[in-house]
């Protein structure tokens, strides 16, 4: 283990006017309100304020921490702290709104709100109904680890990242190039990766290549040899969580003409990939190519994403003996540019259940310390990381997190071409300047900072000294209820 | 009886057809604290927004069927003016209204937001192919995954006379179905009902009918079956379906039925997909599949189930239970808007369109779901449980594998 200090990016607070004012409740202030200006005397977080040579108070909600204090002094009864209205009609079940809430304001400053109750979330299942055994005394330790090792085979180059996550394929087209850029800088900063997805590698993510994994889909859009070698992990996407089974989709409205050039195809036709890949109908043929990618870059680190069929198992233990590094394994309930909704729950195992069936048969077999397992798939905060790693990953996949980071409130309108009100899922020329480079990889920097964070307090609770030794201790887990 | 390997059965076309009624997914309201400052037009992508164009010094009202529910407006309206609430009560309604509208395979971005697991058909994820068993390529070379079932009697062996089939097998009844979705008489206006026929006899498909109907409707006889009761006595007549409530215990009955000629059994749960005794109706159908199974006669008759089917999702899952093909009312009165239209005039090529439109949507998702899995003819997964995953099982092999302890009275939800 190293004992080094390593320096960490810096939080730099990027701040989003709206997003920033939105939280699980509000305060209202009636028109009972005389503008005496008590509140503003009593706010020790100066959330009203009465501005100079006006008779009237106003209250700033990205301030506010909801201490009651205002309420409980106004001499009129003016003021009073009421549920949010968005949070009816905002997030699902799965990505509740606290959960986003609280995503937009660890992007914003950096560290987690201790006032948003987020650590699961109301599915009723899986991560849900997992917690962690704390300790009431937590460890004292210096140092605690977060890094985990990315190619455990005893060839090959090492590869370690400060941190047990990495960025997950999402491809240009799928996202726009801004938010691409935006992933890879976090990535650099934060000495993990970001993936391109199966749309090709735009030139403007070549400075961060030592941070960008190229992915090698069923469609082949954008692989060339030049991708190939500019990468240090290159990843064959074999399934995809939330569409098992099918194939890439990237509907017609979002074929603009640079997505189309980038992928060498027509604009405006809608791309669906094949399933599965046609050179790939046995894991010897997995192996192939395995060694395809390594006769181009022989010292090239190889991933297999695959989906959780029932035989998740014996594709992961195919996928060492062909010869790849990481085997990383993508739950049913994983975020999706578009996929058909019945896609979408209906096939393969949620992640909860497949990784430690993957774990335990690898370790079973002996092995497990050669190969990595990566989980992704429904990850939706640094709860489920730790929760998934306990399960037995060594790391885990992230998308969705990275994208409500941005401001994504999960409206489901990825799939259309000027779908995304916000800038992120779109490849609309116009809408894609909605986010600036700058402003969204400090959010992300910040996300991760804030997760960094809270993952050294749960290790630290459960008292592990590193994150890989957390790896496989369901023991420190409680699994709630018994109920089906 | 049909040859058995048929060229793959041609499907209407889908077209638009519209909704009426509720077009909008979100009920958008623009309260009386709006300033008219026209923040929400600039900031809604979708055109939800507009100035009033008689006098633009004002908001009109907003257009909700344009609305998708990203909040934006909301977020960002200084007075907090705007509100927006989903519309209808269930998902499920509007899944239907939008493959009813379109024909179309629903396909959203954003992954499943969904209860992680559930009752019923919600704690069953069906199986698929990961490397190996390739059976098509992408959406692409669907037109060989055949959805078409062959409901009825069988004979439980062939009997061959002078190098031929004996003749008597001829003479038992069965149909072919182009997929597995039959319909279920629906007690609604005459308009209503003849819609459905000719959807029925335009896809190919059967409704399940009271004798009345069948005599009612004489043109649109050749897809009819006629529901009769257990007690009747008339269930190996030609052309009958033998209604069946389902509830615990019902093995013995229908193994009975299939030693006694009948032909298609017609397993028929509540609404809700409950039976009458209160259980999910797909456990006692796997039940029913296993029992007969047991007894080697699951192949002389079919099994076609009803009762809860409001989801495409839900057909292969109840055929995975065991039943031959499922039948369906309550989605075909979603899709012609019945509750909305009762005093307006229906049109029949709306409605006719309405309802291949959904058929043609499930059918695709089906395709979706048959080529996820690896199979290429929907009859290979009937009882075939092996191709999916039930929720019990997976829990129980997860508390195994990570050693939980289980505390009984722990509010699992």
């Amino acid at each position: 283990m190293t004992t080094e200090l390593k320096i960490y990016p810096k939080v730099k607070i990027a701040p989003h006017s709206i997003l920033d004012s939105i939280n699980t409740k509000v305060i209202v202030r009636n028109e009972n309100c005389i503008a005496c200006g008590t509140c503003e005397s009593v706010c020790i977080n100066k959330a009203h304020t009465r501005p100079r040579g006006y008779n009237t108070v106003i209250t700033l909600p990205e301030k506010c921490e909801f201490c009651g204090k205002c309420v409980e002094n106004c001499p009129m009864n003016a003021l009073s702290i009421e549920r949010n209205m968005l949070m009816d009609v905002m997030g699902d079940s799965r990505w509740t709104p606290e959960l986003i809430i609280s995503t937009w304001k660890q992007a914003s400053t950096g560290s987690s709100p201790t006032s948003i109750e987020c650590e699961v979330g109301r599915s009723g299942g899986g991560f849900d109904r997992l917690h962690f055994k704390f300790r009431d005394r937590a460890v004292k330790k210096e140092y605690v680890d977060t890094s985990i090792e990315l190619n455990k085979r005893e060839s090959g180059p090492r590869i370690r990242i400060d941190v047990p996550w990495y960025g997950g394929g999402m491809s240009y087209g799928s996202i726009s190039k801004n938010v691409m850029l935006a992933r890879a800088i976090a990535a650099k900063e934060w000495n993990t990766f970001t993936c391109t997805g199966e749309g090709g590698y735009p030139e403007e993510l070549v400075p961060y290549k030592d941070h960008v994994i190229t992915q090698i889909a069923t469609g082949l859009f954008g692989v060339s040899e030049e991708t190939i070698k500019r990468a240090r992990i290159v990843e064959f996407k074999y399934a995809q969580g939330a569409k098992p089974g099918l194939g890439g989709h990237l509907l017609a409205d979002k074929v603009t003409p640079d997505v189309a050039k980038m992928r060498e195809v027509v604009p405006y036709r809608s791309l669906f990939s094949p399933f599965p890949f046609h050179s790939v109908y046995s894991i010897e043929d997995h192996k192939k190519h395995v060694d395809w990618v390594r006769a181009i870059k022989p010292e090239l680190v190889v991933s297999a994403k695959v989906s959780t069929p029932s035989d998740v198992d014996m594709v992961a233990i195919g996928v060492y003996y062909a010869g790849a590094n990481i085997v990383h394994i993508d739950g049913g309930y994983g975020g999706t540019g578009a996929a058909p909704n019945i896609a979408k729950k209906n096939i393969a195992m949620p992640l909860e259940y497949a990784i430690p069936k993957v774990h335990r048969f690898l370790e079973h077999e002996g092995v497990r310390d050669e190969i990595v397992l990566i989980a992704s798939g429904g990850i939706r905060s640094v709860y489920d990381i730790a929760k998934a790693i306990a399960l037995g990953a060594d790391g885990a996949v992230i998308g969705t997190a990275e994208l409500v980071a941005l401001g994504c409130r999960r409206c489901g309108n990825c799939e259309s071409g000027r779908g995304c009100p916000l800038g992120i899922a779109t490849t609309d020329p116009e809408l894609s300047c909605e986010i600036d480079v700058d402003w969204a990889s400090q959010r992300l920097i910040n996300l991760f900072a804030s997760w960094k964070e809270q993952l050294v307090e749960i290790l630290r609770k459960v008292g592990v000294e590193s994150v890989e030794e957390l790896r496989g201790r369901t023991d420190l887990l409680r699994y709630e209820g018994a109920k089906i | 009886m049909k040859p058995f390997h048929q060229p793959p059965h041609q499907m209407p076309h889908s077209a638009d057809a519209p909704s009426k009624s509720m077009a909008s997914q979100f009920a958008v309201r623009r309260g009386d604290e709006c300033a008219n400052c026209g923040l929400c037009k600039r900031v809604c992508i979708y055109g939800v927004h507009e100035r009033l164009e008689e006098d633009p010094r004002f908001m009109a009202p907003p257009k909700q069927e344009m609305c998708r529910g990203c909040l934006r407006c909301v977020m960002e309206c200084p007075r907090n003016a705007i509100t927006v609430v989903p519309n209808a009560d269930s998902d499920v309604e509007n899944i239907i209204l939008f493959e009813a509208s379109t024909g179309k395979v629903p396909v959203s971005g954003a992954g499943y937001g969904g209860r992680f697991g559930g009752y019923g058909f919600d704690g069953i994820w069906l199986d698929m192919s990961e490397i190996v068993r390739p059976t098509r390529d992408g959406i692409h070379g669907r037109e060989y995954i055949s959805t078409v079932v062959e409901i009825g009697r069988f004979p439980p062996y062939l009997k061959f006379g002078d190098g031929e089939v004996e003749k008597s097998m001829e003479e038992l009844f069965t149909i072919e179905v182009p997929f597995p979705i039959l319909f279920r008489e629906v007690s609604a206006m005459d308009s209503v009902v003849e819609c459905i026929l000719e959807a029925t006899s335009k896809l190919g498909t059967y409704m399940i009918v009271s004798e009345d109907t069948y005599d009612a409707y004489p043109s649109y006889r050749d897809n009819m079956l006629v529901e009769v009761d257990v007690e009747s006595g008339m269930m190996d007549e030609q052309r009958t379906i033998t209604r069946v409530e389902v509830r615990s215990g019902i093995e013995e009955l229908v193994y009975k039925l299939f030693k006694n000629g009948c032909a298609i059994v017609h397993l028929t749960a509540r609404g809700d997909g409950r039976s009458y005794d209160g259980k999910f109706a797909g456990d006692i159908v796997e039940s029913v599949h296993d029992y007969l199974m047991s007894k080697g006669v699951r192949e002389v008759a079919s099994i076609v189930f009803s009762g809860g089917i409001l989801k495409a999702e839900h057909v292969p899952k109840s055929l995975i239970l065991g039943a031959d093909a499922v039948a369906i009312d309550k989605p075909l009165l979603i899709a012609l808007e019945y509750a909305d239209c009762l005093s307006s005039d229906l049109s029949i090529d709306w409605g006719v369109q309405r309802i291949i439109n959904l058929m043609c949507s499930w059918r695709d998702q089906l395709l979706e779901v048959l080529g996820a899995m690896g199979m290429r003819d929907v009859r290979r997964i009937r009882g075939e449980k092996g191709r999916a995953m039930f929720m019990r099982d997976l829990e129980n092999e997860f508390i195994q594998n990570c050693g939980f302890e289980v505390h009984e009275n722990d509010d699992g939800t």
